[in-house]
């Protein structure tokens, strides 16, 4: 009984730089974690997942975080859909045929020229969606798959001067007896002190973050119908407009360190994950 | 005469005149050198006449220098007398009456140096050791890749002797497959056929199957090269005797311990050290054992952190893989008629790593990775009668993978037994019969939450951090079946073959029988030329995983695939061991009930569920292979070649080249030797293979990660490989043991050949991957 070879082969081959003997493994890609161009950094949805048993239409506020440094302020067109689609996670493809239309504020407009304060980095405007009767959308499918949870697709695509930007956000609708939250990132530490605003020190510090909750405790049904009880696992993103944080993505026993390459206050900004859609951001700017 | 009476007459040289010198210088000369000539006859004489010594009975043994291997039907001679003494099986010789004293002893042996030896003995003497060194210590076989009458026409192999030497493949036998035709060019652990994926390639050792044939990367085989006797390569139109595999097999014999004399090997070189032993057991019983331990991972690590203290700052990843295997084999020959083999072969790979900064967002946090396996492996040979034999063996084991990327896990462990028995009888000088049994019996237990984009077609680039998350926790049994009958016809004056067999396989999970007719006909045009066709009937099971309720389909149906074969041989060299070689065909395979995968939901047991696969896929593979070989006692050149056009049909009708579609493969590779040096060099180049290039990506916010935008399915391709490897290999040959150096140096001039394509993280940017620059590997064998 194998499994393939060559997949697990194509993991190894990014985790082991034989070629470090040529340092092939170099690139000259952008970092994720560093801000300018457009980017969306997460998109928060009020409830991450939604009671599958609900017998009644479930709304739920989702809203967008972006930075745009580079281009300074500009009015962004925003579409947004939604639908179900439980094989999103088979192929990547979002394969609902008859998509919803969300209405987005301001008519379907953004102006990120609000965001000038926050160094262009910020939330943008909350849509709140209303999601079908859970249980008859998600009736017929099997009880692994609403236990686990089956994809509510939300979809918010940007474009501004031809430059597109899209995003997928799921809402999962399970019949979990306990349904995921938010996790909640409170404060971000420099050195192990609280800090008001973008750093402005310099120097290698500690970068860390305070979480009043803690990951959650939830069941995985497998496919033979028992179930495994299993602890969220959060991962913290750091962006950052200046300087340099690394690692700039981290597990929670695992640390970071933050070094400023100049003493002007710069957009430090610290997104929380659960892994199961839940998510949090903390945003510091001078 | 003695030389003094010379030195007078020398006195009055310088009293004549030039043309006089001359001449008395030349007298001189002839009369000196008669006076030596005499004088070593005396020297004889006087012990052999004048002396009243009694004659002596000298005993001993004739042996290869180095090897110590023994010569035997050697004639030994000694002088003046002329006496002759012939070597037996064991190299023992023994000259029962000898005259006392001072002799010349003379051995010639073709392909070893002369010996010409003064030897002294006034007494009987036993043990005596003569050594022979060889004229050539690393002479190039002369095997005829698809040899006439070989039992299986598809049938490739590769000696140790051929691929001890193979330059590029560090001595390593499934490296060296590379070498041959229809065989692909991997930059992973695997060995693709005929432009077919490496799933459809089976890895047997003494015809079991084995769950893997390389160590990690691809570094080396999971045997020791000086544990295998040759390496099988069948492809397509291979004959009932195998089954379950669509493309082909891949076949380790492993060697049959020595039973003339103890052999011992260590080596270290680059990445590994490792030693070999083995030798006969008192009569009829023989063993070896080898072991060999890689500290690849020391090694990696050494550079990541020198790469670091250069950088300044620390490593993005730390690795640490490392892998082992041992192996053992014990003969014994339990009468003229049967034969008892036990055979052991275990291996374990590690690989762990810890990525602390997730650039590119695929995972973070630590992945650990262990795969091993062991195999007994007891057979049995029993002769009835003249003309018929039976062979049964069967293989236990047990088979891990263990791989946790971050916070997913997937474990397997299968507990696998596997018997083959196969009868042979031959019924007359025209008629041959074979059949046997070909079973295989799995239990499993699949501990798994992991993502299914780990199982996924290789062409999607589906995040890991999107894709389904797979859990089972299942434990289950598959039990596979194989029967198999083959019949050999010699008509029209051996002119004509006819091999007409069937295999019938039954596999457990997909429930069903499958009948597999395979057929063969082969024409002697000339004694020196053949002309062969076959065809046949494949069926390849699907995985436990990929029939899975919770991981896969269970309604997958077996693979199915069509084999054509056409192959011309012809020996050029006209009885001769040197000269041409030619191997030429042509191939087509039709492929059925492929598994693609799908994104539809299907009703199952009254719910809807990820169908994820579905068996409607379709596609070919044909082309044309050829190898002309020359070959000379000292050098050869093999040239290589494979056109290939592998093709699917995708769910939209359209038809696509398929991953593995290189479209030319040219492999030329030639050896020298030249006293105690080998040289060797090969030349390769390899049409890219297709993949489809990103166009972009979308964010996905629940996995922090971008979703690839796919452009025209499979319509780039990477660049064409080229790569040109060098190889040196030099023997110092003492009495007792020989040292041996290698130098084998890869990709030559360095050339950036491109394995794949990279993307940033939002598949805004992408660039080449390249593989290795100049790779030198560097060992130290010692052989006693």
């Amino acid at each position: 009984m194998n499994i393939s070879k060559s997949k697990i082969k194509y993991l190894v081959r990014l985790a082991i730089p034989l070629l470090i003997f040529s340092g092939c493994s170099n690139n000259n890609f952008k970092k994720f974690s560093e801000l300018g161009d457009l980017r969306i950094l997460a998109v928060v949805a009020d409830i991450p997942e939604v009671d599958g048993n609900s017998t009644s239409p479930v709304s739920v506020t989702l809203t967008p975080y972006i930075s745009d440094v580079t281009a300074a302020g500009r009015i962004f067109n925003v579409n947004v859909f939604s639908c179900l689609d439980p094989s999103f996670s088979q192929l990547g493809d979002v394969g609902c045929d008859n998509p919803q239309v969300e209405a987005y504020p301001n008519g379907n407009t953004f102006d990120a020229g609000t965001l000038a304060a926050t160094n262009f980095s910020g939330a943008m405007d909350a849509i709140t969606i209303s999601i079908p009767n859970p249980s008859v959308l998600i009736a017929g499918y099997s009880n692994q798959q609403k236990h686990n949870g089956i994809s509510y697709l939300v979809a918010f695509a940007l474009e501004s001067g031809g430059e597109e930007l899209t995003v997928i956000k799921s809402i999962s609708i399970s019949t979990r007896a306990v349904l995921n939250t938010n996790p909640v990132i409170q404060d971000i530490l420099l050195d192990g002190s609280s800090i008001g605003s973008g750093p402005t020190t310099s120097g290698e510090l500690d970068l860390t973050y305070t979480a009043p909750g803690s990951p959650e405790a939830y069941s995985e049904m497998l496919s033979d119908g028992s179930f495994e009880s299993r602890t969220e696992s959060y991962v913290t993103t750091w962006f950052y407009s200046d300087g340099e944080v690394s690692p700039a993505r981290i597990l929670e026993n695992q640390k970071s360190f933050y070094e400023a390459k100049n003493t002007s206050p710069i957009g430090l900004i610290g997104v929380l994950r659960d892994r199961r859609g839940g998510v949090d951001v903390r945003i510091l700017n001078p | 005469m003695k030389l003094s009476l010379y030195w007078n007459r020398i006195n009055c040289f310088t009293k004549l005149d030039a043309f006089k010198k001359f001449y008395l210088f030349f007298i001189l000369l002839t009369l000196v050198s008669l006076n030596a000539r005499s004088e070593k006859k005396d020297k004889f004489s006087q012990n052999t006449q004048s002396q009243v010594l009694p004659n002596v009975k000298i005993s001993g043994v004739l042996l290869e220098k180095g090897s110590r291997k023994p010569i035997s039907n050697a004639n030994i001679y000694v002088l003046p007398e002329g006496l002759k003494a012939t070597t037996d099986k064991s190299g023992a010789f023994i000259f029962e009456s000898l005259p006392a004293g001072f002799r010349q002893w003379v051995v010639t042996v073709s392909g070893y140096k002369n010996l010409k030896l003064d030897y002294k003995y006034e007494s009987s003497q036993e043990g005596v050791k003569l050594y022979l060194e060889r004229k050539i210590y690393t002479p190039f076989e002369t095997t005829v890749v698809g040899k006439i009458k070989k039992e299986d026409p598809s049938q490739k192999t590769l000696k140790k002797s051929e691929f001890l030497v193979m330059p590029g493949s560090n001595g390593d036998p499934i490296i060296a497959l590379e070498n041959l035709p229809g065989v692909g060019l991997s930059f992973d652990a695997d060995v693709t056929i005929q432009g077919s994926p490496p799933e459809d390639t089976r890895y047997l050792i003494e015809g079991h199957e084995i769950p893997y044939i390389f160590h990690f990367y691809g570094l080396n085989t999971v045997a020791l090269p000086e544990s295998v006797e040759s390496v099988d390569f069948l492809s397509a139109g291979y004959g009932a005797k195998f089954g379950r595999a669509s493309s082909g097999l891949v076949n380790l014999n492993l060697q049959k311990p020595r039973t003339d004399r103890s052999y011992q090997m260590a080596f270290v070189d680059l990445t590994a050290a490792g030693g070999f032993a083995e030798g006969p057991l008192g009569q009829n019983k023989s063993y070896f054992v080898g072991a060999r331990y890689s500290y690849v991972g020391q090694i990696i690590k050494l550079a990541t952190d020198a790469l670091a203290d250069e950088n300044d700052g620390p490593p993005s990843f730390n690795v640490a893989p490392t892998y082992m295997d041992i192996n053992f084999s014990y003969h014994n020959k339990l009468s003229d008629r049967s034969n008892l083999e036990f055979t052991a072969l275990a291996s374990r790979d590690i690989v762990k790593a810890v990525q602390e900064d997730a650039e590119n967002l695929t995972f973070s946090g630590t992945i650990y990775g262990k795969t091993e396996f062991f195999r007994l492996i007891p057979k049995y040979t029993y002769r009835l009668s003249g003309d018929s034999k039976i062979e049964t063996s069967i293989a236990a084991g047990i088979d891990r993978q263990l791989f946790t990327p971050g916070i997913e896990r997937l474990n397997i462990t299968t507990t696998r037994v596997s018997w083959r028995a196969e009868y042979e009888k031959i019924f007359s000088d025209t008629y041959k019969l074979s059949a046997g049994t070909d079973f295989l019996y799995d239990y499993y237990k699949l501990d798994a939450r992991i993502s299914s984009a780990l199982f996924g077609d290789d062409d999607s680039d589906l995040p890991f951090g999107l894709a389904e998350i797979l859990t089972s926790n299942d434990k289950s049994s598959d039990f596979k079946q194989g029967y198999f009958v083959k019949n050999r016809f010699d008509l029209f004056d051996k002119k004509w073959g006819l091999n007409v067999g069937a295999r019938l396989d039954h596999f457990q999970l997909h429930k069903e029988f499958y009948f597999q007719p395979r057929l063969g006909v082969d024409y002697k045009i000339t004694p020196e030329s053949n002309l062969y066709f076959n065809t046949g009937v494949y069926y390849q099971p699907e995985t436990p995983i990929n029939l899975g309720e919770g991981t896969g389909n269970p309604d997958l149906e077996a693979s199915k695939s069509l084999h054509y074969a056409l192959r011309y041989d012809q020996d050029f060299r006209s009885g001769s061991t040197e000269g041409f070689l030619l191997s030429a065909g042509l191939f087509y395979k039709d492929l059925r009930n492929l598994r693609v995968q799908s994104s539809s939901q299907v009703t199952r047991n009254n719910e809807l569920v990820p169908e994820r696969y579905k068996s409607n896929g379709e596609g070919s593979s044909k082309g044309f292979e050829t190898l002309l070989k020359y070959k000379r006692e000292r050098s050869f050149v093999n040239l290589g070649y494979t056109y290939t056009k592998s093709e699917r049909i995708g769910l939209d009708g359209l038809t696509y080249p398929s991953l593995q579609d290189q479209t030319h493969n040219l492999n030329i590779s030639s050896g020298y030797s030249w006293g105690k040096y080998v040289f060797g060099a090969r030349f390769r180049y390899v049409t890219g293979v297709p993949y489809t290039p990103n166009m972009g990506g979308i964010y996905y916010d629940n996995a922090d990660t971008y979703i690839p935008i796919p452009g025209r399915r499979l319509s780039e391709r990477i660049d064409d490989f080229w790569q040109l490897d060098l190889r040196i290999d030099r023997k110092w040959v003492y009495e007792k043991w020989i040292l041996s150096v290698y130098l084998d140096l890869q990709n030559i001039t360095s050339r950036k050949n491109q394995t794949s394509i990279s993307y940033s993280f939002d598949y805004s940017e992408s660039q080449k991957s390249t593989g290795l620059p100049l790779f030198p590997s560097f060992g130290v064998k010692g052989e006693f």
